[in-house]
């Protein structure tokens, strides 16, 4: 076994038969997790891991046909799983519901929307004699979800619904519009052709998405595995934990150099025939695979409690080893500048808890100031943090990569100042 | 060829100068003695030779081999048994071992069979299994030489390897060094212990405040004081050393008397003769005498001939 190899199997022996560094690597932030999934929990009706059945009352203003495929999607089988919809001609009521936080959201249908869908003029051929007018001027109409802020995840999965079926509508009816002028342009049909016509294409347009494209596509995004779209603080709380104990424990491995050093085992690697590169390695190496290991267990432990969907594994896997990097590179710093491993200890713990502040460990990242955000750049916390709530947000890979970079560059020139400095101290 | 030789070999610590060109050599075979109290420099020069520390001015050879130029040779031929005991305390003594031995490059049955080898040499083989934590001062000893011995060195530093430990083991430690020197390995040896000098080394240097103020065997070192005897008055209150000690020193036929502790070291041509007149001025000062030690010359008497101070000082 080389040297390196050596000196790193050494460190994983040490670190995993130390009984007090393994609470504060694995059941420490686990239990802080725990604590805030109770805490939040308490307060929320909901945790990503019970989304499915989300009541939602609908109000339909609405006289027209059109109004009827909003609320027949929400009745549809494909979306019986994740909603139980019910139906309240009074406003007010369903307004009280959300309120009472009875229901997600309350859907309500404008008097008009059919009419905004399926214009009149167009209905009854009524076309004006200047060409240059819009023969298909519409009144705007807006479907209204009145969310329920204490299921932020429920109630946007409501919106979501809502903003697909009227994507399709606008769609449906744009198509139309552009066909039949088309159509007229060309001496295709005549003006009096068009409203029958038209209401065919528009009919066709309307019905087709619902019946099949729509209801289809619906199903894959919200059925059985609801995809998270908005912030949540359980899903957040995952890897802010995992960052924040990493860089405890990453911060001992460090301080294990200075401790090497006053126990004298240092001095007696340095008079064997290795390099004092090759022992700092393979110290590094060890601090990494530990971190490595330490972020596995509670990303994958956070993410089976919350039923966490990341948006790229692949993204995961590489934004942990380049957060666990980063933070080796800090603490090689804290070490390298240190004399003794109290001072280390110190020296730590300080620019661990400020970093953790100042990036939002302690409280969503989005709620600091912008200032503070871009600040706190220069801590693998804050690059982890918008990482990883990029993928838990459903983000794929090119999401994270800036973040990746980022924090492989800062290992590097960390590595590299407090290599310098310990080859002029060891050797 | 000398397996050791140094050239005006100097550390320099800032504006402190540790040790000032220092020239000595020691042959293969050898057990060497490097004496002085704390503080003289013999870790400092143990610590050049085994490329801890690079050297200010000067250089050292190790089986010809600089030890500025090619320290990762000069390495391999070397093994260190450190002051301080530089162990993993939550790793057993076999596990200690074969991370030592894998860090000399060892692997396989050749390491197996070293460990076996030292445990045994170092009567360790019934706790191999237990962590170091779980023993005692002694064993943990026994232990840090064992590591230094592993890769079968041409040549062993070590770095006052008893002290802190119960007398049983430091003669356990004593007799290993003597086996393993006549076992052909060469040793050299630091201690502030005099007997342990006297016992262990054919050759012994004298060092203190950096400089090697004297080399040789015993013989050649005690015959620079002359025939001397040293007498050692152990006093119950220490404050009233350096009375009695200054008194001392107005008899003629004392050449040297110094404190150290709570004894009153004298250097005399005839401790006998003197010894009626050190009790009588210790009884007009009312100083109590609770023992008195006569030997003949040895390498105590010789440090403090040539520095003026005991070598506990």
């Amino acid at each position: 076994m080389p040297p390196v190899l050596n000196i790193t199997w050494k460190e994983l022996l040490l670190n995993f038969r130390d009984r007090s560094g393994l609470i504060l690597m694995f059941i420490a932030p686990f239990a802080l997790i725990l604590v805030i999934g109770a805490a939040f929990g308490g307060f929320s009706s909901e945790t990503s891991a019970t989304i499915g059945q989300i009541p939602v009352v609908l109000v339909n203003h609405d006289q027209g046909e059109f109004s009827t495929y909003v609320i027949d999607a929400f009745y549809s089988e494909d979306l019986s799983d994740l909603v139980s919809p019910s139906l309240n001609s009074d406003e007010s009521q369903a307004r009280l519901a959300v309120d009472n936080d009875q229901a997600a959201a309350a859907v309500i249908i404008p008097a008009n929307f059919s009419e905004s869908i399926y214009p009149k003029a167009l209905q009854n051929g009524e076309f004006p004699n200047n060409s240059n007018d819009n023969p298909f001027q519409r009144e705007t109409s807006t479907i209204e979800v009145y969310r329920n802020p204490s299921r932020v995840i429920s109630s946007g999965i409501i919106r979501s619904i809502v903003d697909t079926i009227l994507d399709r509508f606008v769609s449906g009816g744009l198509t139309t519009e552009i066909n039949i002028l088309q159509m007229i342009q060309f001496g295709l049909i005549t003006l009096d052709q068009a409203p029958e016509i038209g209401e065919k294409l528009g009919r066709e347009a309307a019905n087709n998405p619902i019946e099949n494209d729509w209801v289809s596509l619906k199903t894959e995004n919200f059925s059985s595995e609801p995809q998270q779209t908005e912030f949540d603080w359980l899903t957040y709380s995952v890897p802010s934990m995992a960052i924040l104990y990493l860089m405890f424990t990453i911060n001992a491995a460090g301080r294990s150099i200075l401790t090497e050093k006053n126990q004298g085992t240092l001095s007696r690697m340095l008079v064997t025939p290795t390099t004092a590169t090759h022992i700092i390695g393979g110290k590094m190496l060890g601090a990494i695979l530990t971190g490595v290991l330490q972020m596995t267990v509670i990303l994958l432990g956070g993410t089976l409690l919350y039923s966490i969907q990341w948006g790229s594994y692949f993204g995961l896997i590489l934004l942990t080893l380049a957060i666990v990097a980063a933070a080796t590179g800090w603490s090689m710093i804290i070490a390298a500048f240190s004399q003794t491993p109290g001072q280390a200890s110190a020296i730590g713990t300080a620019i661990t808890l400020t970093f953790a502040a100042a990036a939002g460990n302690f409280l969503p990242r989005g709620a600091l100031p912008e200032w503070l955000q871009n600040a706190s750049l220069i801590t693998p916390n804050g690059w982890g943090l918008e990482g990883y709530t990029n993928l838990s947000l459903g983000n794929g890979f090119e999401s994270v990569l800036p973040a990746i970079i980022a924090l492989f560059i800062m290992a590097l020139v960390l590595f590299l100042i407090s290599s310098l400095i310990f080859r002029r101290q060891y050797q | 060829m000398p397996l050791i030789e140094t050239k005006d070999l100097v550390k320099k610590f800032d504006n402190f100068t540790a040790v000032k060109k220092i020239n000595f050599h020691i042959q293969q075979g050898e057990i060497f003695g490097l004496l002085g109290p704390n503080g003289a420099g013999k870790t400092t020069t143990i610590s050049m030779l085994s490329t801890l520390l690079k050297p200010s001015n000067g250089d050292a050879f190790i089986s010809g081999h600089s030890v500025v130029e090619e320290p990762l040779l000069v390495r391999q031929i070397i093994g260190v048994v450190p002051q301080e005991i530089a162990l993993y305390d939550d790793l057993t003594a076999e596990e200690n071992l074969k991370f030592w031995g894998r860090m000399y490059r060892m692997s396989g049955k050749e390491l197996t069979r070293q460990i076996e080898k030292v445990l045994e040499q170092i009567g360790l083989t019934d706790r191999k299994k237990d962590r170091v934590e779980t023993y005692s001062g002694g064993m943990k000893r026994r232990l840090n030489i064992g590591v230094g011995l592993l890769h079968q060195p041409q040549l062993l530093f070590m770095d006052e390897p008893t002290v802190g430990i119960d007398p049983q083991s430091r003669r356990k430690i004593l007799d290993t060094v003597i086996e393993l020197n006549q076992q052909g390995l060469t040793v050299l040896y630091t201690t502030h212990y005099m007997e342990e000098a006297q016992e262990l080394s054919h050759r012994v240097g004298i060092i203190d405040h950096g400089e090697m103020i004297a080399i040789g065997n015993q013989q050649e070192l005690t015959e620079m004081v002359g025939e001397y005897d040293t007498m050692r008055l152990h006093i119950q209150a220490q404050e009233d050393g350096q009375q009695l000690a200054a008194r001392l020193k107005e008899i003629p036929e004392i050449i040297e008397a110094s404190t150290a502790d709570h004894e009153i070291v004298i250097i005399t041509p005839t401790a006998e003769d003197v010894l009626p007149t050190v009790i009588n001025i210790a009884n007009q000062l009312n100083i109590k005498i609770r023992s008195i030690d006569i030997q003949e010359p040895n390498l105590e008497a010789v440090f403090l001939h040539l520095t003026g101070r005991a070598l506990r000082d």
